[in-house]
């Protein structure tokens, strides 16, 4: 299993978005979210340590995030982060945002 | 809101780091823990689990930046690096805290007095609503009958309160009144209105102030209020002295309050009690005061008030001004002035030229201290080049390493700055004390002192801080891993600049303080014009009841006639008031055909008293028992000389107008003779003086002649006529000394800055030659081998500064013959451009820097020049 540790830049903000995306369909450890932003992309977007928990840490400070202790499901002592309603607002002006990038880098590329 | 989360975790620091630490932990046992479900044993599994999470190190440090305030991280870790920095060097932190401590001191100390006087309002409820009312009616001011200059009447304060819209209310002050006699002791008493302390709203610490009731001039009341420092010395703070009565001058007194410690009263001298004004009649009933001023309601006393809410001062002083002129109708127009209560707003001095030198001379101890320490910091900074190399290496910003040597310096200024505020709690009441004796403000630091200090610290930290920090951070990484000299600025290097300002600082205080001790020196042998020595004062004091006008006058006819062999022999005389003694009366006179009026000095003198001080007589002849009662005066050169200055003065008129007070008779006087000047009122200042003869209005003073047996004979005489009055003896050279008292602290002061100045000048010289010494081992080391004396390698050292140290010389010189004016007040008309004390201060200086190479040349002679020549 070559689980290798370069992802692709992604600017930050990026990150940030897929995070609070994930956290959407409920509350998750930081491993889960890291295990299921790489599921759901193929093993494209692999997120290491190193960038996730400076990530967490900035959307707790911003309050777009809550966290709890909890346990996990091998009884592990685990971190449970939950989306607040502010999150959710950040998330859905951040999506508007980058479609708007996506978009015009688009159409650059597509211009003749 | 972002700032206030991440303020709080930056205090949970601890907490949140361990719980992200756990956190990790448990996320890389869950990667092992899949690693293990895909087939990899669990040692396996375990390092390709720490392998793949990366650098967490890196992770829990970027996850930290994102939750603390990072400017508020790095300054508290600068701050216990300078601390612990500082514990390590205990030497260099005592000097340098030390030095700046006593700068920061002087300066706070200075500033508490400052704001004492002359910033802080008085000490009671609503400081700013209350005002001064000062009378600048031109009669009034220059009468000075029976009481203060600047005061009003009592039917005119009540005009006023009667009318006044402006004002919520008024309150009178005796000034003056002097002491009582208290028990035992002679208590500084203060008279004030029924009204005083509930309208200023003084706090009180026990019981109350005055009712309204309390002080009816037809029904005095014996109550009285004690200061706190009063109660402390004579009462032990017992809680049960209210309500008991106390013995002034025999008549008991019922204590209904005491003030709070911090009103000392609306004076700057001390006060000790409060009475009531009405109770003048019980204590007083024949001082001329209760008579005049109380009874008969003439002039003066003072006047304070508070304003109505949302009056201004200039709206109460132009009301005030209009119920004057009408109150007075067309007599005199009258001027009212309304003013703020700090006490040096209607003093006689102006504040500023008094305080201006002293803050001049602080600031410049402060400057040379922050120079000393800024000296001292860039030798250390060189020996910390390899550190700052090291963290410019791991990545530490220029700005960064700027910002943790200021920091230091910041440990260092605010320990000074600590140590300074302690000072300001014990200095000021003890400089206080040695300036002023009767003086009773209470000198703590308030608010505004603390503040100000505080802004003095971060100034001087700023100061002597920044340059070695800029200088420290500017070292180039591969330059600081060998060593090297310290690079020049502008040619000389900044080492040599900053020992060239402590130089001139040290020069120009020096200087002012051997001006001012040269003239208090000179003043004590200049001669006043008559002849101090041998002579003594016997003061008469009468009771304060039993003695009405016409008992004083008889008894005054009575010593006189009873001492008319002394007198005529010249033993022994009577005055009104001694040579500079404080007190005499100014007479209005003015010339035949001439209506211009003139104010001058009057004595009243008796037979004897020329002779007796030894001054010489110019024309016509001096005063014979006979002119007691006839209109004859004798003047001296400079009223001859100011009036008739072709004739001569004797046989001719003056005219004096009762009214304007200070006479004895009206009409015209005739003068019989003219005497040579004197400094019969002030040391420094000649002026026309009139010399009339004993009028009956207060018992006189005898001087005497030491040795005669005339003392004796007084003594006997007064306590023959009347045992009630005490005598008091003293020599008359004792009135002096409160003449030269302000030039003899200024000289004591300036003297104790100036010492103060030349140690740390001298300091800082012995660390820079000592610095010299240290980076030129390997110089010396070479003359040394070579055969070189002692003498020769201090040479070698202090050539290296001495351009420094001369323009320094002589910049201090030059700034000390311009600072000199402001001295001049001082100086008893001493010449600044004195070349004897200027000479003396450059001896003063080399003998200082000779002292100064004294360590460094004892190290240089021990250095071994092989160790030298090795070293690199």
């Amino acid at each position: 299993m070559g689980i290798t540790n370069q992802p692709p830049d992604l600017l930050p903000g990026t990150l940030d978005m897929l995070i609070l995306r994930t956290l959407g369909r409920g509350p998750l450890h930081g491993y889960a979210i890291a295990d299921r932003i790489r599921l759901v992309s193929d093993d494209v977007l692999v997120v290491g340590e190193s960038s996730l928990y400076p990530a967490l840490q900035r959307l707790l400070v911003n309050g777009w995030v809550t966290a709890e202790w909890g346990a996990s499901d091998n009884n592990r002592r685990a971190r449970y982060y939950t989306l607040t309603a502010a999150g959710r607002k950040r998330l859905t002006s951040e999506r508007k945002e980058f479609q708007r990038l996506i978009g015009a880098i688009q159409q650059v590329l597509d211009s003749a | 809101m972002n700032v206030l989360r991440r303020l709080w975790y930056s205090l949970r620091h601890r907490n949140v780091d361990a719980d992200l630490a756990e956190e990790i932990e448990s996320h890389r046992a869950m990667a092992q823990a899949r690693l293990e479900d895909a087939g990899l044993s669990p040692r396996d599994a375990a390092a390709e689990s720490r392998r793949i999470m990366g650098n967490l190190t890196l992770a829990r440090e970027d996850a930290r930046t994102e939750r603390v305030v990072p400017w508020l991280d790095s300054a508290w870790q600068d701050l216990r690096y300078g601390l612990r920095s500082a514990a390590h060097q205990p030497g260099f932190a005592a000097v340098a805290i030390g030095t700046l401590a006593a700068a920061i001191g002087l300066n706070t100390t200075l500033f508490t007095i400052y704001n004492a006087l002359v910033l802080a309002p008085w000490p009671v409820g609503d400081p700013a609503g209350v005002v001064t009312i000062h009378n600048t009616s031109a009669a009034d001011v220059r009468s000075r009958g029976g009481g203060a200059p600047g005061g009003f009447s009592f039917d005119e304060a009540d005009y006023f309160r009667a009318h006044a819209r402006t004002m919520t209310g008024l309150v009178t002050v005796r000034s003056g009144g002097g002491d009582l006699t208290l028990g035992d002791d002679d208590t500084p008493a203060s008279w004030v209105s029924g009204n005083y302390f509930s309208l200023l709203g003084v706090a009180m610490a026990l019981g109350r102030g005055f009712a309204a009731n309390e002080d009816i001039g037809a029904a005095p009341v014996a109550v009285a209020v004690l200061s706190d420092g009063y109660w402390t010395r004579a009462h032990g703070r017992d809680p049960s002295v209210v309500g008991r009565a106390v013995q002034l001058e025999g008549i008991p007194f019922t204590v209904v309050g005491v003030a709070a410690p911090e009103f000392t009263g609306t004076t700057p001298g001390r006060v000790d009690i409060w009475l009531p004004m009405a109770s003048t009649t019980l204590l007083r009933p024949d001082d001329r005061w209760t008579r005049n001023v109380f009874l008969k309601r003439a002039c003066c006393v003072q006047l304070a008030g508070r304003l109505a809410p949302g009056v201004s001062r200039e709206e109460a002083a132009a009301e005030l001004t209009v119920l004057n002129r009408r109150y007075r109708g067309d007599r005199d127009p009258g001027g009212v002035r309304v003013a703020g209560t700090q006490f040096a707003a209607d003093a006689k001095t102006n504040a500023a030229s008094l305080f201006t030198p002293m803050f001049l001379a602080v600031v410049l101890v402060l400057s040379l201290a922050c120079a000393n320490v800024g000296n001292l910091l860039l030798a250390r900074a060189t020996g910390r080049r390899r550190e700052i190399a090291v963290r410019l290496a791991l990545g530490a910003s220029r700005g960064r390493i700027v910002r943790q040597l200021l920091t230091e310096s910041l440990v260092l200024a605010l320990a000074a700055g600590g140590v300074g505020i302690l000072i300001a709690f014990w200095a000021p009441s003890r400089l206080m004390t040695l300036l002023v004796p009767t003086s009773g403000l209470a000198l703590r630091p308030d608010m505004l002192v603390l503040t100000f200090t505080a802004g003095l610290t971060l100034l001087s930290c700023a100061l002597f801080g920044l340059l070695p920090a800029l200088h420290g951070a500017r070292t180039g990484v591969s330059n600081a891993l060998k060593s090297g000299p310290l690079p020049r600025l502008a040619g000389l290097s900044v080492r040599n600049v900053l020992l060239g300002v402590q130089v001139a600082i040290a020069v120009v205080l020096v200087s002012a303080a051997g001006l001012l001790t040269r003239a208090v020196i000179e003043v004590n042998s200049r001669p006043v014009g008559y002849s101090m020595r041998d002579v003594t004062t016997i003061s008469f004091t009468a009771p304060a009841r039993g003695f009405d006008a016409s008992r004083i006058r008889d008894l005054s006819l009575e010593i006189a006639s009873g001492l008319e062999p002394l007198l005529a022999s010249g033993r022994a005389a009577l005055t009104s008031t001694p040579p500079l003694a404080s007190g005499n009366i100014k007479g209005g006179y003015h010339l035949p055909g001439d209506p211009s009026e003139h104010f001058n000095a009057a004595y009243e003198v008796s037979a004897g008293y020329f002779e007796l001080l030894q001054m010489p007589l110019l024309q016509g002849r001096t005063f014979q028992a006979p002119d007691a009662d006839r209109d004859v005066i004798v003047i001296n050169e400079t009223m001859a000389r100011q009036h008739w200055p072709a004739r001569s003065a004797v046989g001719q008129i003056v005219l004096v107008d009762q009214r304007t007070g200070g006479w004895n008779r009206p009409g015209e006087l005739r003068v019989i003779g003219v005497v040579r000047d004197a400094a019969m009122t002030s040391l420094t200042s000649v002026e026309p003086i009139i010399y009339q003869p004993l009028s009956g209005r207060g018992l006189p003073q005898a001087i005497v002649r030491d040795g005669t047996g005339a003392q004796a004979a007084v003594t006997e005489l007064v306590n023959r006529l009347e045992p009630r009055v005490s005598l008091r003896a003293r020599p008359l050279s004792s009135n002096l000394s409160p003449q030269v008292r302000p030039s003899r602290v200024a000289a004591i002061l300036s003297t104790l800055l100036g010492a103060l100045a030349l140690l740390l000048a001298c300091v800082g010289m012995a660390g820079v030659f000592a610095y010299v010494v240290q980076q030129r081992t390997h110089e010396i080391g070479v003359h040394v081998a070579l055969g070189a004396r002692v003498s020769h390698i201090v040479g070698v050292v202090v050539r290296s500064s001495l351009l420094a140290i001369a323009g320094g010389a002589v910049t201090g010189l030059v700034g000390a013959f311009l600072a000199s004016g402001l001295l001049r007040s001082y100086l008893f008309g001493l010449s600044a451009a004195d070349p004897l004390a200027h000479l003396g201060v450059l001896v003063v200086l080399a003998v200082a820097g000779a002292a100064a190479t004294f360590v460094p040349a004892r190290n240089a002679a021990r250095i071994e020049p092989v160790n030298a020549l090795r070293h690199e």
